[in-house]
């Protein structure tokens, strides 16, 4: 009798056990499948509130991002000018005038800084996010506007410009 | 001769003083046809007495003895009337005797400057003066009687070619002033810009690029005023190996005008920014700006390089300008 009630008992223990570990063990391993390593070994306990962005950016990160966006298309709208302006330098030459048109842009480069640039073209003076560009948009000539449409033209006598 | 008639404005084109001229009238009134036809009379008329590519013209006339005292048209007496007031009012440097170089150099008549680079030979025909001196210094003094619109040249032959086609627009735009509610009377460059224009903001007068670059190197907004160009774009040629043109300084007998491609003066009667047009450009570019501003000239210039530049008086009419000003 006592060996019968001593075997009951045991049995029950390991009725009782058996889904306890069972469930331990899913449990485990359905955790272990649902997290990396990596993040596991992480100091931040996993109950830590995940905090906002506004809270975790930095104001000095955004200026910059902001100011590469400016420079990046300050940088695009020079381009756009500086190939709009060799188009135009390139243009009387291709029409093989037989005079030197060119010399009145390629001066502009050239000359005196007094003389080199037209009063209502002057570049914008936005800072580049960086010296080399800041540099190098510093030396792009400006975009002239076009020129409006006149009601005449005044010029070299004898010949209709 | 053309007339075409564009929403509100009538245009009218026709040829004369060996250049294309044109007469738009805005919002014409009732009659304009007979003010633009007598508008175009000056031109003829202008042409017949001052030209010197024909020698029985009143002017040649008067050139082939220049001691002797000629009775003129009207048109022609006004024109050496006007010459001689430009002569001492520019201090000698508007004078008409460069003629006797301009023959020398193979401009006695009418030379393709339009369609091909001109040369002449040295010791080709120089005109019946050619033993005369080239360059005097003397002041012209011609004699003048008013009352029989009688000339005497003095010693040397006269070209009236510039001043005689400013008057010219002067006189045309003088028939003119009625015919709408603004007009614009244009001759080879020499402008004359009355009333505001069609907008009612002035009139828009592109500066041509004397190096040949297809856009104006300045736009000017003018009204009631006359607008003239001195340029040697068109009007140089080679004599020999020498290159020269048709802007002679007085004082040297040489082409004048050093540093400079162009100049062009805004001034309210359009014989006169002829006049001061051609007196500017020869003071050089080291000196036009400084002579512009002491006589208080709207004036712009184009040097050699291209480069642009202004004077005081004519800052406030530069509604554009290209990007190499100074």
């Amino acid at each position: 009798m006592t060996d019968r009630r001593g075997n009951k008992a045991r049995w029950s223990a390991a009725a009782l056990l058996a889904p306890v570990a069972a469930g331990l063990f899913t449990g485990t391993a359905a955790w272990s499948a649902s997290h990396d390593p990596n993040q596991a070994s992480s100091a931040t306990p996993v109950s830590t509130p995940t905090p906002t962005p506004t809270e975790t950016v930095d104001p000095q990160l955004v200026a910059l991002q902001q100011a590469i966006a400016s420079s990046k298309a300050q940088v695009t709208a020079l381009q756009t000018a500086l190939t709009q302006l060799n188009a135009k330098i390139a243009a009387p030459v291709a029409a093989g005038t037989r005079s030197t048109a060119v010399r009145s842009t390629s001066k502009s480069t050239a000359g005196s800084p007094a003389r080199s640039t037209a009063p209502a073209q002057k570049p914008a003076a936005q800072k580049a996010a960086t010296p080399t560009r800041t540099t190098t948009v510093a030396a792009a000539p400006a975009a002239p506007a076009p020129a409006p449409v006149t009601h005449t033209t005044t010029g070299a006598s004898g010949a209709k410009p | 001769m053309s007339s075409t008639l564009h929403g509100s404005d009538l245009t009218t084109t026709f040829r004369a003083m060996a250049t294309d001229v044109s007469v738009r009238v805005v919002e014409p009134r009732p009659g304009v046809a007979n003010d633009v036809g007598r508008a175009r009379a000056v031109f003829a008329a202008v042409e017949t007495a001052c030209t010197r590519f024909n020698p029985d013209s009143p002017l040649m006339r008067a050139n082939a003895r220049p001691k002797e005292w000629h009775q003129l048209p009207p048109e022609c007496f006004d024109a050496v009337t006007e010459a001689e007031r430009a002569h001492r009012e520019t201090m000698g440097l508007f004078d008409p005797r460069v003629l006797r170089t301009l023959e020398r150099w193979g401009y006695d008549r009418t030379l393709a400057f339009e369609t091909t680079e001109v040369a002449v030979q040295p010791g080709a025909p120089a005109g019946r003066h050619k033993r005369l001196p080239v360059a005097t210094r003397r002041p012209w003094r011609p004699g003048l009687d008013h009352d029989s619109r009688a000339v005497r040249l003095g010693d040397e032959p006269i070209d009236l070619g510039g001043i005689g086609k400013g008057l010219a627009v002067r006189w045309a735009a003088g028939h003119l002033e009625a015919a709408g509610s603004a007009v614009l009377v244009e001759a080879g460059g020499d402008i004359y810009a009355g009333g505001p224009g069609p907008e009612g903001s002035g009139w828009l007068i592109g500066v041509e690029d004397p190096n040949g670059g297809a856009d104006p190197v300045a736009v000017l907004s003018v009204q009631d005023a006359g607008c003239a160009t001195s340029s040697i774009r068109v009007r140089h040629w080679k004599v020999g190996d020498r290159q020269v043109h048709h802007l002679i300084d007085p004082r040297t007998g040489q082409p004048g005008g050093k540093g400079l491609a162009a100049v062009t003066v805004v001034h309210p009667d359009p014989a006169w920014a002829e006049v001061w047009s051609k007196s500017l450009f020869l003071t050089g570019r080291g000196g036009i700006r400084h002579e512009a501003d002491a006589r208080d000239l709207a004036a712009l210039w184009v040097d050699e390089d291209g480069v642009v530049g202004s004077s005081r008086a004519m800052k406030p009419l530069i509604s554009w300008e290209a990007g190499n000003a100074w």
